[in-house]
This record gives structure tokens, C-alpha cells and sequence, in this order.
């Protein structure tokens, strides 16, 4: 047996899947040859690792149950799953359109609300692709290519996201997560998380969470519109604090307030948030 | 699922919560549901709704195909009921539904898997194969647990449809040589050197990607 021989039946072996003569003549083999030793090594390593796959379980969405038991009632009026199902299909298509009109912050805010994502193939496209690839939902409809061109793309792709969360637990899980992917820059103001991170690592952190049935809400904050609110209610708090005794307990209170907005207010003045893009789409 | 399975759970699980299921079996929940007791089938759901979206998961990649894929598998075996002669357990037929299902979106796709491994993704860090766990050190956390998983669907989705099945059918479901071979109509022959090809490519892409891990952790620090 030489060592192509060999190596095509590395595998079959590795399954006991080899007459014993095979068997006998392959053995000898690889005493005596340690760059086939090694294949067998690694191919055993590899088939390790996607064994792991087996134990790792996903928990479906609760529509999954919901829509199998709506047609299982309603399995006598065969009009209903056939009208949904093209209810769905248009409602995808549409949003497709919406994409490829151009609206770049469409895209993104469906592509990183959880809950939109799960409606439309939007999910797994990474928005700060700069040569886009072609995302699932988009080819299957033979629609073209998304390509993104960006100026100052490495500025642009950094952003600032709000992020519900209901729980203290489920805030520590999903910072962990987004530690984890390598550029957040975590800002937590009391009972929000607020993070400077990449749509790509925005959506991996997501993805993470998601396996542990956490769907938080996420919001793209508009920096230029959140200012100006910030602004105009520090200003507001301001005339308010007027109205007491200074370092009267009530003007402490407000003061308090100032000062947890001003901090919000020097982040998103602070964030590299200029930028520019161009959509292009290639046939 | 065994009667003795059930057995076990029936007593692992806190008395208010599902003792009524667990003491049907998928056959007597099959039953009621052929009787007209179209709520029965709702507990099968219970059962295998997490095995059956995992599946289709692992075939499709992505969430929303997967879960249009399992409610096609659970409308099909609702509609089939009558006729499984249970032959085999209902989640093994429930499996091999799930199976044709996913294969027949994959055939229906027609296109170039969604990740292609060895093109990485120009990003503006250019980091896409960066995140990937080196599977020489068992994971650490339950964090790098879950990103290996991700890293493995992805190798899972570069394959084409014929190495995906193949693979998913061996190492996820465990299935046998003969069965695979019964399952896709093909020779046991062709069932050993298609493993084996998609399994060398696997092995080749999880090198590679190690290679430039390293590489990248050795140019952070």
C-alpha cells in the first residue's frame, strides 16, 4: 500500500469500517511512515471536533410550535397555510426591495433587530462587508449583488448601539458577549447597555446570546438626533433646578440626572460617527 | 422515545409539569391525534421540536430556513401519521423527514454556500477567520464554547449540499455506513470515499484556519 492508498481509507478505518486484511496492510503502513500517521491524527481530530456538534441542541423560536398546531387546527381549510406561506414570501420580497433601494439604514436596523432578523434572511449578512458577498435570501431571489463602498470605512463601521435587556443576569450575559468579540467598547449608563462595537461583532455577540434564548432589543442611535435631545433635556432639568435652593435635596436629585445625561452626551460627541456611504449594486 | 426513558423523566421532572405527557407514549399521542384529538400532536412537538430545528440547522445555517424547514417536517409527519407503520421510532422517521426536507431546500437553493471558507470575508478588519478557536485547547468558557459551534456550523455551511449530507448523517446523527448508503440510494463504496473526501476538505479548512488564528494571535502580541 503506498501513502495514497493509505489515505484514502483513513477514514473508513478510523470507523472500523476495513476488512481485516486492509486493515493488517494499513497498520503496517503507518509504523513505518509518520506523514500518514499524522493525517490519521488530525483527520481523528477533526472528526472529534464535529462531533461536538452532536450535544449542542438550538432552541427553536415559540413560533415554530405555534404555527405547526395554527395548521394543524385549521387543517380542513386548505386556502389558509397557502395563503400564509405567499403572505410570508411577498412580505420577504418586499423587504428585499426596500434593501437594495438603497436605504442603508433600513438595512441595518433589520438586520440587527432580533426580531426582524428572524423574519427575513437578513440575519447572517455581515453590514460592514465592504465587498459584499451575496447574502442567501437576496440570490435565491436572483436579485444582484450588494456591494457596499464606504469613505472612512474604518471610522464608519464603529457604532453605537442601545441595548435592552430585562435583567441584571441577562445584562451580564450579553456584556460578556460582547466583550468577547474583540472591539466593543462597552459604556453601561444605569440600567442600559450602550456599546461601541461593529455591526459584524454586534450580530456575532447577538448570535452568542441567542443560544442562551436571550433576544435582546437593540437600537442604532442616531448621534446628531440623540444630541440634541440630550441637549435640550439637560436644558430643560436646568431651568428646573432653578426653581430650587441650590444643594437643596431636589436640586441634587436633578443634578444627578444632569449628570448622568451629560456623561451620555460626551459619548456620542465624543464616537467617530462621521461618515459616508455609497450603495452600489452590481448586476 | 422508550418506555423506560420516559419512565426516568416522568420521575426527574417536578410532579406539576408535564406528568400527563410523559406518561403517553409518541404511539399513544400518534393514537389520540389519528382519533381527532388534534392537541396530542402538540406534545410530540414538546418532544422533538428542539432535535428537529437542530437538525435542520445544522443542514440550512441559518435560523429562518431552519425554521421554515422544521414546520414543513412536523406538517409532513402530521400528514403522514396514518401511514407510519412504526416500523422504526417515530423520531428516527421524524429524522429522516427532517433530513429530505433540508436536503430539498438545499437542492432548491442551487447556489454557492452563503460562507465560503477559503474566499474570507474582506471586512474592515479583516478579521472573519480571526475568531476562530483553536481545537488543539479545549474551549475554556461556556462563551468559547458556543463560538467553536458557530465556527463549526460555518465549516458546515461551506460544504456543498452531496459532503454537508454526508457529514451531517455520520457525525451528527450518528448514522451507520449502510444506512447512509440505504438512505441516498448509493453504494456503500461511494458512502466511504465521499466521508472520506469531505472529511480531508474539513480537516484541510480547520488547518488553515488554525495557521492564520496563530498567525493573527502572533501579530496582536
Amino acid at each position: 500500500m503506498n501513502c495514497r492508498e493509505v489515505q484514502e481509507l483513513l477514514s473508513a478505518y478510523l470507523d472500523g469500517y476495513l476488512g481485516s486484511a486492509e486493515k493488517k496492510e494499513l497498520e503496517e503502513h503507518l509504523k513505518s511512515c509518520n506523514k500518514c500517521f499524522s493525517e490519521l491524527e488530525t483527520l481523528e481530530n477533526t472528526i472529534q471536533l464535529l462531533n461536538s456538534l452532536r450535544e449542542e441542541k438550538i432552541t427553536p423560536p415559540p413560533e415554530l410550535k405555534n404555527n405547526i398546531m395554527e395548521y394543524v387546527r385549521s387543517e380542513n381549510s386548505h386556502n389558509f397555510w397557502r395563503n400564509r406561506f405567499l403572505l410570508r414570501k411577498v412580505a420577504v420580497a418586499a423587504v428585499f426591495l426596500l434593501v437594495l433601494a438603497g436605504s442603508y439604514y433600513f438595512y441595518q436596523v433589520n438586520s440587527f433587530s432580533p426580531k426582524l432578523a428572524s423574519e427575513t434572511k437578513t440575519v447572517e449578512m455581515p453590514a460592514d462587508t465592504i465587498e459584499g458577498q451575496a447574502q442567501d435570501g437576496v440570490q435565491e431571489q436572483n436579485l444582484p449583488l450588494l456591494k457596499i463602498t464606504g469613505k472612512g470605512v474604518d471610522e464608519a463601521f464603529i457604532q453605537l448601539y442601545k441595548i435592552d435587556v430585562s435583567s441584571a443576569e441577562d445584562r451580564d450575559k450579553l456584556v460578556e458577549a460582547l466583550k468577547f468579540q474583540i472591539e466593543a467598547k462597552e459604556v453601561t449608563i444605569e440600567d442600559e447597555v450602550w456599546v461601541g462595537i461593529s455591526d459584524t461583532n454586534l450580530t456575532r455577540a447577538l448570535q452568542l446570546v441567542a443560544e442562551y434564548g436571550l433576544f435582546p432589543k437593540t437600537e442604532k442611535i442616531d448621534p446628531l438626533e440623540k444630541a440634541n435631545e440630550l441637549k435640550k433635556e439637560i436644558m430643560e432639568l436646568e431651568e428646573k433646578k432653578n426653581n430650587f435652593a441650590p444643594q437643596s435635596q431636589q436640586w441634587q436629585k436633578i443634578n444627578f440626572k444632569q449628570q448622568s445625561l451629560r456623561q451620555k452626551l460626551e459619548i456620542i460627541t465624543n464616537w467617530p460617527f462621521r461618515y459616508y456611504f455609497q450603495i452600489q449594486l452590481q448586476a | 422515545m422508550p418506555d423506560k426513558e420516559i419512565a426516568i423523566l416522568r420521575d426527574a421532572l417536578p410532579k406539576a409539569k408535564g406528568v400527563a405527557i410523559l406518561q403517553q407514549t409518541d404511539k399513544e399521542l400518534a393514537e389520540e391525534v389519528l382519533k381527532g384529538e388534534k392537541e396530542a400532536f402538540s406534545f410530540l412537538i414538546d418532544r422533538y421540536q428542539k432535535d428537529v430545528y437542530t437538525l435542520a440547522y445544522r443542514y440550512l445555517g441559518n435560523r429562518e430556513e431552519a425554521l421554515d424547514a422544521s414546520q414543513e417536517a412536523f406538517i409532513k409527519a402530521y400528514q403522514g401519521l396514518k401511514g407510519f407503520h412504526w416500523n422504526s421510532s417515530f423520531k428516527t422517521w421524524l429524522y429522516q423527514i427532517t433530513s429530505n426536507v433540508c436536503r430539498d431546500h438545499l437542492r432548491r437553493r442551487n447556489k454557492e454556500p452563503l460562507f465560503v471558507l477559503d474566499k474570507p470575508f474582506q471586512t474592515t478588519t479583516g478579521e472573519i477567520t480571526l475568531e476562530v478557536v483553536s481545537s488543539s485547547e479545549p474551549p475554556e468558557t461556556e462563551l468559547e464554547k458556543k463560538e467553536l459551534m458557530l465556527y463549526l456550523q460555518n465549516l458546515l455551511n461551506s460544504l456543498s449540499e452531496e459532503f454537508k449530507t454526508v457529514i451531517i448523517m455520520r457525525e451528527i446523527e450518528g448514522m451507520s455506513y449502510e444506512t447512509i448508503a440505504c438512505t441516498l440510494k448509493c453504494s456503500l463504496g461511494t458512502v466511504k470515499s465521499r466521508l472520506n473526501r469531505a472529511r480531508r476538505a474539513l480537516r484541510d479548512q480547520i488547518i488553515k484556519d488554525q495557521e492564520l488564528f496563530n498567525f493573527n494571535e502572533s501579530q496582536k502580541g
